[in-house]
């Protein structure tokens, strides 16, 4: 029945895996850029929920209002004041530039809030759990509430980008932003969009890991490397092959738990890898990495 | 009418041959406190010279190569275990264990490197960090007793080398700086060199003169991970202990590394050794200050590396080489002279 439990978990997890995977996914997506401050953004997020519910004393749900529409705010700022001026130039300046955000953000969290792990309280309802096949198999109330928000959050995301004009211009700009342009297509407001949304959605995530674990301001890089494994493992460009990469993310880590406490990371990092090469396009993926 | 009979190429310049005598003053000069008894100048030698060569094989790959590495802790702590395991295991002296730990690390990036490979650009980079922290769990999981899992271990040093090790140390450090640096200059004015400059420049162009992409990056990845553990391996007969989380961490490695070269000058043979430099003397003069915690030094750095990312692209070496544009230690490009004109390959 452990296994049971662990692969149940482990697909719950996975859902908060593909949530972190859609910013990365759609930012590579539509600018081709790799940011490696996506992670950091993610815990910051948390922390700034977290001052939030202690200042008010509302619950953390609330505070995912107020949050939201504030990173958003932040991400298209960030967008024009960084990411816009490494798009399109050579990768190694765009990885150096958001590795020193990354650096920056991590130790900014680091002088404000020390290193001490905190926690977003739910209260009760981070303790109940629907129970069944007796009392063996045990499902907690909210990672499956979670795991219904990534999929809901995926399912509204996809018609957006399937269904709606900027959708469509999301497309153009990911095939050719040349082209696109000349179509009249404002590139420079679809890349702050694109990166709206993607930095909404890492901090929905990161409020969300926030609600069930502690976290502190190193943990932006693993969370980065969960969600690029989700990205690679599920293939670029499907974002439903992203949830089933976070998924099996999640059951790798979960069932490597199960054997032994510290090889949880190990066997996830190890799957990646396998599944990188055995089939680097990923599993749903169409294309060859670019 | 200007017949075209009276040119030469060359590529050393009056200005190289002057740096390049500076340079080799500051070799003896590096030298000569090795043979002294300063342990703390000794120290900060050793450290600046491990740097240089850190920063330089990060800017072979990078700056060169466009093998965006942020995995390079990978063959930090590599390279401090397998002179562990061949000093306190195999039972070889500590010196001598140096070269033949920093090839078991190069055999090891090879299948380290296929899987890499399969990543491009951004991605790639990424996908070395994944790598480096697989090689770090399975090392912390390792319950072996040379290895220590995750409190790690430290170089057993015999009674007989412990007095003058910081001497033979700064010696090895300063012979693994020389000959990095060398190796480097003369790899990138070999024919190789230029196959692989052209593929950094443009990869469909190289590819149809007949350049082999793949193989040529391989081989740097390879050369670069040699080069890198053996600093590595030295740098660790100074430090002595070597616990997993250290030796591979991000941040107290990759992460100064890549803001020596952004500072200094990306993709330049001087820019990483002018960034390693710097990057040493400011760390060491911020340490004595209190206002610079380490979390606000950090924050600096973070800042820094975006800001030389996003606005000056050359780095320092290139503020300079835009001031005076014949300036050159290491000259790689070639330089044609006709007559009374001088021409350097963009033609300027």
């Amino acid at each position: 029945m452990n296994w049971i439990n662990a692969i149940i978990q482990g697909v719950l997890v996975g859902g908060l895996y593909a949530m972190y995977a859609t910013g990365l996914s759609v930012s590579f997506g539509v600018m081709r850029l790799v940011n490696l401050a996506h992670g950091d953004l993610a815990v910051g997020s948390a922390f700034i929920a977290s001052t939030f519910c202690l200042a008010t004393g509302l619950s953390p749900f609330l505070a995912i209002f107020v949050v939201l529409p504030l990173s958003a705010l932040v991400g298209i700022g960030l967008q024009v004041a960084v990411f816009n001026r490494v798009v399109g130039v050579d990768p190694s300046y765009q990885i150096v530039a958001t590795f020193g955000l990354s650096i920056a953000i991590q130790n900014v969290l680091l002088q404000q809030y020390a290193a001490n792990p905190r926690a977003l309280n739910i209260g009760d309802f981070g303790n109940r759990s629907l129970k069944l096949v007796g009392d063996d198999v045990v499902i907690g109330l909210f990672p499956l509430s979670r795991f219904v928000v990534a999929v809901l959050v995926l399912v509204l995301l996809s018609l957006f980008i399937g269904r709606t004009r900027i959708g469509r211009a999301f497309r153009a700009t990911s095939d050719d932003p040349d082209i696109a342009r000349l179509m009249g297509v404002n590139i420079r407001s679809i890349y702050a969009v694109a990166f709206a949304i993607a930095i909404t959605t890492v901090a929905l995530a990161g409020i969300f890991n926030g609600m069930q674990t502690q976290f502190s301001a190193a943990d932006g890089p693993a969370l980065l490397i969960y969600a690029f494994e989700s990205v690679i493992i599920g293939g670029l460009g499907s974002l439903w092959g992203t949830l089933c990469g976070g998924i099996i993310l999640g059951i790798a880590q979960t069932i490597g738990a199960e054997i032994d406490p510290g090889w949880k990371q190990l066997i996830g990092h190890l799957v990646f890898l396998i599944v990188l090469l055995v089939r680097p396009m990923g599993i749903f993926g169409k294309d060859e990495l670019r | 009418m200007t017949s075209i009979q009276e040119f030469s190429v060359s590529r050393t310049t009056i200005t190289s041959r002057i740096c390049q005598s500076v340079l080799l003053i500051c070799v003896f000069w590096m030298l000569f406190i090795a043979s002294g008894d300063n342990k703390a100048s000794q120290g900060k030698i050793i450290d600046i010279c491990i740097f240089i060569v850190l920063a330089s094989m990060w800017n072979l790959l990078t700056g060169f190569s466009g093998l965006i590495s942020i995995g390079q802790q990978a063959f930090v702590g590599l390279g401090a275990y397998s002179l562990i395991v061949l000093a306190n295991g195999v039972g070889i002296n500590i010196y001598l264990a140096v070269i033949p730990s920093a090839i078991i690390v190069a055999v090891i990036s090879i299948p380290l490197g296929l899987v890499a490979f399969r990543l491009r650009g951004g991605y790639f980079a990424i996908g070395t960090w994944v790598i480096a922290e697989v090689v770090r769990l399975i090392v912390k999981n390792n319950q072996s007793s040379v290895i220590g899992a995750g409190t790690g271990t430290s170089l057993e040093v015999p009674e007989s080398l412990k007095s003058g090790r910081y001497q033979v140390t700064t010696f090895i450090a300063i012979s693994v700086v020389v000959v990095s640096v060398v190796f480097v200059y003369l790899f990138l004015r070999s024919r190789f060199g230029l196959a692989l400059q052209s593929v950094r420049d443009n990869e469909t162009g190289a590819r149809s003169l007949g350049v082999d992409s793949y193989r040529v990056r391989f081989v740097v990845y390879i050369v670069a991970s040699f080069f890198t553990s053996l600093a590595a391996a030295t740098y660790y007969i100074k430090g002595l202990s070597v616990q997993p989380d250290a030796a591979f961490n991000i941040g107290s490695w990759t992460a100064p590394i890549i803001v020596m070269v952004v500072i200094g000058g990306i993709g330049t043979i001087e820019g990483p050794i002018i960034g390693a430099v710097l990057y040493y003397l400011v760390r060491d003069f911020v340490s004595k200050h209190e206002f610079f915690s380490d979390p606000t030094f950090l924050i600096l750095t973070g800042v820094v590396a975006l800001i030389f990312a996003l606005f000056v692209k050359g780095g320092i070496w290139g503020l300079l080489l835009r001031k005076f544009p014949k300036l050159t230690v290491f000259p790689v490009k070639r330089r044609l002279h006709i007559e009374n004109f001088e021409f350097d390959q963009r033609g300027n």
